[in-house]
């Protein structure tokens, strides 16, 4: 799986204002502008870090897709270990 | 010939400026007055230039063409904004970028170089504490700590020897280094918010008794491992301990801030420097 351009794409909605403001306006398009893969972008409109760390996804550029996102990435780590673990206990 | 004058370790996070009332009152005075301070004593140092060391957080530098070491030799440095940082452009010291950049290749390193190198928060805000009028020309050196491989501890505590030496040899007047990152934190990963306070301790410890090979011998597993990939930036202390030469740390204040997810350190550096000075003094007035 490669991530790299999704990372590309995060690393401009840090470094260009107008396409952040496209991306928080119409994702999908932005996504798909960039031409990252079917399973980055179902992660990542699941706000699923854990998977795009284990992806190659840099944190560095977490960050940058947390602000994107207006997520707290501390809680969406913590989000995320709570239900992958009420999904193998289930 | 340049002349070393100063030499300062500081943390920097991206919530010192943006979030600084999310950590604790008396924390984040504590650390403000130790801004103050460095301010206070570089100011007394009257530096004519910076060279600022550094890493920074994909702004400038991306996977498509990464640098493991980068030398400024602009004529200004126009920052990001980022991270709450007000909107500065430093003015650059071409003159001394130059001379760093052809006296480490001759010494055998190979830095890229850069006429368009932009700041982000990283290098911009301890400047921002200690000299917001960005009225001192800068040289900044990036230094890769965030992607894999890294440059050991040792060759960046390698790579400000041989800066020292081209420092003295270039025509400069009063040199500060500022070492900028650490010290441990984790960023963008499952532990964000943890601070390692015994592995700090550790570090100021090598640094308070002058162990620098020590700290230069610290291995890239170790930091992962104890002080998290932001801990990584130490590396950017060992280039400046390499160019202070010998040196006992002067912490002037230490405080693991978890609502920056970061133990922040502000360490003087600077008191070898002062008795080499008056060495040369010395030997000066014999002659």
């Amino acid at each position: 799986m490669n991530t790299y351009p999704l990372s590309k794409l995060l690393h401009r909605l840090g470094t260009e204002p107008d396409l952040l403001d496209q991306f928080r306006a119409t994702p999908d398009m932005v996504l798909d502008a960039a031409g990252v893969s079917a399973e980055a972008r179902k992660a990542v409109e699941r706000g699923d870090f854990p998977w795009l760390l284990d992806h190659g996804v840099h944190p560095l550029l977490l960050m940058q897709l947390s602000l994107a996102l207006n997520m707290d990435i501390r809680r969406a780590y913590a989000t995320s270990n709570v239900s992958r673990t009420a999904s193998k206990s289930g | 010939m340049g002349q070393v004058v100063g030499a300062f370790g500081l943390s920097h996070t991206a919530m010192m400026i943006r979030a600084f009332d999310r950590a604790d009152p008396e924390q984040a005075g504590r650390v403000k007055a130790g801004f103050d301070e460095v301010r206070r004593r570089v100011t007394a140092l009257r530096p004519e230039v910076f060279l600022v060391v550094g890493s920074e957080h994909f702004k400038t530098f991306f996977l498509n063409n990464f640098p493991t070491f980068c030398l400024g030799i602009a004529d200004h440095y126009t920052g990001w904004a980022d991270a709450g940082v007000p909107p500065y452009t430093a003015p650059g010291h071409r003159a001394l970028g130059r001379a760093l950049l052809e006296h480490a290749v001759e010494r055998g390193f190979d830095p890229s170089f850069s006429e368009e190198f932009r700041l982000d928060h990283g290098f911009m805000t301890p400047l921002h504490f200690v000299r917001p009028e960005m009225d001192i020309p800068i040289v900044p050196l990036f230094q890769n700590c965030t992607v894999p491989p890294l440059p050991p501890v040792r060759r960046c505590f390698e790579l400000g020897r041989v800066l020292r030496e081209g420092i003295e040899r270039a025509p400069v007047g009063r040199v500060v280094v500022l070492a900028t990152g650490g010290l441990s934190h984790w960023v963008g990963v499952p532990q964000m918010g943890q601070v390692n306070e015994a592995f700090d301790a550790h570090l100021l410890t090598l640094l308070r008794e002058g162990r620098l090979s020590e700290f230069a011998d610290l291995s890239t597993t170790e930091i992962e491992r104890e002080g998290g990939n932001g801990g990584q930036e130490i590396r950017n202390w060992a280039t400046i301990l390499g160019i202070a030469g010998t040196t006992t740390a002067d912490v002037l204040v230490y405080e693991p801030v978890s609502a920056w997810a970061t133990g922040i350190a502000l360490v003087d550096l600077s008191n070898g420097l002062q008795s080499q000075a008056t060495d040369m003094a010395v030997v000066g007035g014999q002659t």
